[in-house]
């Protein structure tokens, strides 16, 4: 990790210790454990890195899969937070490399799959959802992917800054700046959709 | 830092709960995993201790030298069953992991000692063409991981000409398999073993820079060397 020792602006939200996460001693838990703990994690940020419902049972296993194969690796079990989301973020990009190369393949036009490209489920993927979830993806698609998995990972996954940071391997201040500069986007773009509303009544 | 308004924070409230999965995911998906890495890897909610100290034997009881462990725990029996089982080309990744009960993870080796850097994930290795098996990616990896499993019981058990025997058959499978840096690592801890040190610097050079596996594979030789 890099830039551990700059100061970090006082932030609620980040600053809080991950309880839900907080692993009772600093060793790698077994396979079991961690997969109770962080099923929940796994599966929404899968979903949210774009994978479709239908995609999403065989994508979760493989992040388990390779969460079993690599565990021993772990070193620092304080951070297996982040060590796990890494193992989300590149099956994830895995995926949509491999989705990718089967549309291309069947000649299907294939939207762009790489996970810088893939953003939360569009509006049209939430039907079923109610018009706030509607809401907030469209907004989130506004901002850069750089700064949109930043605000995803510290506001739907309430992952800290020191968190976030390792799982990208970012120096903390670039998360800070990035989650910064992506608060601000999103409150515009509620801003924004406020004065539309206003200006339809 | 800017904060967030309430009409902000209330969509992401409603964010954070959609999503989420229902419990019925959470056990078809441990059912499934279940079915690729046998019971013991993955006990049922019941079975599994939670006080911490039972949580700090049983971390040591997932690692792949403690799957090894396990087997060899289990005595002659068990390795005569994994070792009748384990050849067998179609047999299920289930075979590799001996479904232990818990008594045995007291025969697990240490955890290794953590490093000073924090860890970091290489960027793995491309992974095999879809054309070259018509097998779900799943289960390439389960196949990778039983065979590796193998390979680790081989150098549990000091059988390192085995174990590169095991290793060349994951080779030929999986050249650019996921695996393919912990087959790297395995084969240095072999080569360390049988004495054949420029070989095992060759492969360690092979290994991804800052690559998890050094560290480990370096430490593992050393140990051979002093025996």
């Amino acid at each position: 990790m890099k830039g551990r020792s700059l100061a970090a602006p006082a932030l609620a939200p980040l600053e809080r210790a991950p309880e839900s996460h907080a692993l009772p001693a600093a060793e790698v838990p077994p396979f079991g454990a961690v997969y109770r703990q962080y099923f929940d994690f796994v599966w929404s940020g899968a979903r949210r890195l774009g994978v479709s419902a239908a995609a999403l049972d065989d994508v979760v296993q493989e992040i388990f899969m390779v969460i079993h194969a690599k565990l021993h690796t772990v070193r620092q079990p304080q951070s297996l937070r982040s060590w796990v989301y890494g193992v989300v973020r590149r099956t994830v990009s895995d995926h949509h490399r491999a989705q990718r190369t089967r549309d291309a393949s069947t000649g299907a036009y294939a939207l762009a799959s790489d996970l810088h490209h893939h953003g939360p489920p569009t509006p049209s993927d939430l039907k079923e959802q109610n018009d706030q979830m509607a809401l907030l993806f469209s907004l989130l698609e506004e901002i850069d992917w750089p700064k949109r998995e930043v605000f995803m990972l510290a506001e739907l996954e309430e992952m800290t800054a020191p968190e976030i940071a390792e799982a990208l391997d970012i120096p903390l201040n670039t998360a800070y700046s990035r989650l910064r500069a992506a608060r601000i986007a999103f409150e515009e773009g509620v801003a924004r959709r406020a004065a539309r509303r206003e200006r339809a009544v | 830092m800017s904060s967030l308004g309430p009409e902000a924070q209330s969509l992401l409230r409603a964010g954070r709960i959609a999503l989420r999965p229902t419990s019925d995911d959470r056990e078809r998906i441990a059912g499934a995993l279940r079915m690729r890495l046998g019971d013991a890897a993955l006990p049922p909610e019941s079975h599994v201790a939670h006080s911490p100290a039972a949580s700090a034997v049983a971390t040591q009881s997932m690692t792949w030298p403690a799957i090894t462990a396990v087997i060899v725990g289990l005595g002659l029996t068990g390795a005569a069953l994994f070792a009748s089982r384990a050849p067998a080309p179609e047999a299920p990744p289930v075979a590799v992991v001996a479904p232990s009960p818990p008594t045995p993870v007291a025969v697990a080796p240490a955890a290794a000692p953590l490093p000073e850097r924090a860890p970091a994930l290489e960027p793995p290795p491309p992974v095999d063409a879809p054309a070259a098996s018509p097998r779900r990616p799943a289960d390439r990896l389960a196949e990778e991981v039983a065979i590796l499993s193998r390979a680790e019981t081989e150098l549990h058990a000091g059988r390192y000409q085995g174990a590169l025997r095991v290793l060349e058959e994951h080779e030929r499978k999986f050249p650019r398999g996921r695996l393919a840096q912990e087959r790297v690592a395995a084969r240095i801890r072999a080569l360390c073993g049988l004495g054949r040190s420029s070989e095992a610097n060759a492969a360690l050079a092979r290994l991804s820079p800052g690559s998890l596996h050094e560290g480990p594979a370096r430490e593992a030789c050393a140990a051979s060397s002093k025996k």
